[in-house]
């Protein structure tokens, strides 16, 4: 029976921490700069205004982080059930 | 043609890129959100318009850096003779022997400014340090 442990396997993990990883700092790297150009400018004009582009930042970089990461999950689990190719049985059910 | 393997951490500075460009598409975008907001759109419509061009334009600008590099980028394939010679010259042993070598081999001063030597009493430096 194939289980969720099957998928589990180092290219996995190695795709989710390069994601997660990435758009974590991209996303506190630029908080940090809108933190900052509102504590510099301290407008009532353009906070608003960096609180809409963080929220935009975020979001975008999330929603990336999603469809990447669901895509190439997507690209992995067709290349396991397909197996190694050259009529060659899939490797999970090899094991 | 053989291709160097991609290392990890190339792999995950592309991953970075790629982040890296849609949060910078997020500027603009916002941008436009706002303007939308000014013109009378609803703040939830301005959001989605804004995520959804961000996300496309990071991918766009993400797929344009990767062409651009890829017609630059020229891949030299490695022979077996160069990993070795490569990997050899960079070794841990032959920094460690060069650095060595650079350090001890660095000419003495020869007009270097000679102090008078230490007057020798209870306190000095050198007694301190034999006695020790």
């Amino acid at each position: 029976m194939v289980g969720w442990r099957d998928f589990l396997d180092i290219e996995i993990i190695a795709l989710v921490s390069k994601h997660v990883s990435g758009a974590l700092a991209i996303i506190a790297g630029f908080l940090v700069i809108g933190l900052a150009a509102n504590w510099a400018i301290k407008d009532p004009f353009v906070s608003p205004v960096v609180h809409y582009a963080e929220t935009v930042i975020v979001t975008a970089c999330v929603l990336r982080a999603i469809i990447v990461m669901l895509w190439k999950l997507l690209g992995i689990t067709r290349k396991t059930l397909k197996g190694g190719g050259n009529g060659t049985a899939p490797s999970i059910l090899v094991a | 043609m053989a291709q160097h393997p991609q290392s990890w951490l190339h792999s995950t500075l592309d991953v970075w890129l790629g982040y890296l460009l849609t949060a910078t598409a997020a500027v603009p975008a916002s941008a436009l959100g706002l303007f939308l907001i000014r013109r009378g759109a609803g703040q939830q419509i301005a959001i989605l318009i804004s995520v959804s061009l961000a996300v496309l334009t990071g991918f766009f600008a993400e797929w344009v850096v990767r062409f651009w590099r890829g017609r630059w980028l020229v891949v030299v394939p490695m022979t077996p003779e160069i990993v070795y010679q490569f990997d050899w010259s960079t070794s841990h042993f032959v920094s460690a022997a060069g650095f060595v070598l650079v350090v001890t081999g660095a000419p003495a001063r020869q007009h270097a400014l000679t102090l008078p030597p230490e007057p020798t009493t209870a306190a000095s430096a050198s007694l301190l340090v034999r006695a020790a």
